[in-house]
């Protein structure tokens, strides 16, 4: 555990405020002034056609009440998460971008599933497939200081089984406990914790929440975002295929959509890149 | 047509994102696809003008969706394999000499027949062979495992990476 990829002070303490309900907008908006890059992408957003408020702000502490805490964490996490995903990803057989891409979408694909199935909380479905791989950053970052490597799925064995067998735990187990480390809620670390195989109804650790990032996994799976040496070998929990994904309609309807996604951001990183240059 | 997906190759690569096509005429170049999932990679090559391109689509059949498969056919079978092949027609390859192969298809485990992504990919792509008389000259699909597809054009050979493994695909 000691060996697993810090947040940054000032970002876990920005996150840290906003998961502990009641929080201090002050303190909030002193600390994201700090950081240019992450309080330009606050105005950004706050300013932006999609979040649909009238009226320009320019003002910071304006757009953090119009973000509100879930939105806010949203962007913090994912400000942070992009340069820590980017290079990422070499002893899973991932090339660079691929961890992003694989993040990314699993984040679209969730925010997706969560207004089709009418799961209120869009924002915290995002946000918990933007983090539900954070496990294997962390084993990723522990091989690559140490020049191990993962083995590859093989045959009918689900791939955690031999990440178990290989490291005596597995990158959702990791992840959430890197996520607890974070100061994360419980309720992101539980869907990462079961974001391969979220409990069933009738158990009293089921959520929605899990199985919608869980189903979003999947979807990624499908269209071969973030997978590497791991390929598709996992499964999908039978509650979800007949709850969230009862067809191959449906499926090949998100997997359509998270390809137009993915293009959107790419196109909009690329504009955002050569404006900046 | 030709001119929309005439790729220029950077470093001697060309790469074929998701839901793209490309073809080239550059005999220095390879031509490359990364994480075919249950997407599938498609490439053509004609040994006699060292003409070839490649296809990577995420789904079979662009019935339920005309709108994306306007904006982009390549990301379907039915609308994308045509597209493949009328490409490389127009820069001059041969239908009586191109060697045909494909890699993907994969699918998730114990999927019991009920979603099938990468086995409905892989029938359709049969089918639009089989209706064409096109023959596969080699494939590699199924399974679990995650590809990367490469068709290098100074000698067409095609070569598979999965699993941390190499191999060539054809010739064989």
């Amino acid at each position: 555990m000691g060996r697993l990829p810090p947040l940054p002070g000032a970002v876990a303490r920005v996150v840290g405020l906003l998961s502990g309900g009641m929080c201090d907008l002050d303190e909030v908006r002193g600390l994201i002034s700090q950081d240019e890059a992450l309080a330009s992408a606050v105005l950004r957003v706050a300013n932006s056609a999609a979040f649909g408020a009238p009226g320009r702000t320019f003002s910071l502490k304006d757009s953090l009440v119009r973000l509100g805490t879930s939105r806010l964490t949203q962007i913090v996490l994912e400000q942070e998460m992009t340069p820590m995903l980017e290079n990422a990803g070499s002893a899973y057989g991932l090339r660079r971008h691929a961890m992003w891409r694989g993040a990314i979408g699993g984040a679209l694909a969730a925010e997706r599933i969560a207004r089709d199935t009418g799961f209120a909380d869009h924002d915290l479905a995002f946000l918990c497939a933007l983090l539900r791989d954070i496990g294997k950053l962390a084993l990723d970052s522990f091989l690559c200081s140490t020049a191990g490597s993962i083995p590859p799925a093989q045959g009918t064995t689900g791939f955690l089984q031999q990440e178990q067998s290989a490291f005596g735990t597995d990158h959702a187990q990791l992840g959430s406990m890197l996520a607890s480390r974070w100061g994360l809620p419980d309720q992101i670390c539980k869907a990462i914790r079961y974001h391969h195989a979220p409990p069933s109804p009738g158990d009293e650790e089921h959520d929605t929440l899990f199985d919608i990032v869980h189903a979003a996994d999947v979807v990624c799976l499908w269209a071969g975002l973030g997978t590497g040496c791991d390929g598709l070998a996992y499964e999908l929990a039978p509650h979800v295929r007949e709850t969230i994904l009862p067809g191959h309609d449906r499926a090949e309807r998100y997997i359509g959509e998270l390809w137009t996604g993915i293009s959107a951001i790419e196109c909009a990183r690329t504009e955002a890149k050569g404006q900046s240059a | 047509m030709t001119k929309q997906f005439l790729r220029k190759a950077e470093n001697g690569t060309i790469v074929v994102g998701v839901s793209d096509l490309a073809v080239s005429d550059d005999a220095d170049a390879t031509l490359i696809t990364y994480a075919l999932g249950s997407c599938i990679g498609v490439t053509v090559f004609d040994p006699t003008t060292r003409i070839g391109g490649m296809l990577h689509f995420m789904l079979p059949s662009s019935k339920g969706s005309p709108d994306k498969a306007r904006a982009n056919p390549a990301m379907f079978a039915d609308t994308g394999v045509p597209l493949l092949f009328k490409a490389c027609y127009e820069l001059g390859a041969k239908k009586s000499s191109l060697v045909v192969c494909a890699a993907g298809g994969a699918e998730i485990l114990a999927d019991d027949g009920h979603f099938k992504i990468g086995t409905r990919n892989r029938t359709i792509l049969r089918k639009l062979f089989w209706k064409n008389s096109v023959l596969l000259a080699a494939d590699d699909t199924g399974g679990t495992g995650s590809r990367t597809l490469s068709l290098h054009l100074d000698t067409g050979r095609i070569e598979i990476r999965s699993k941390g493994n190499g191999r060539t695909l054809w010739p064989e």
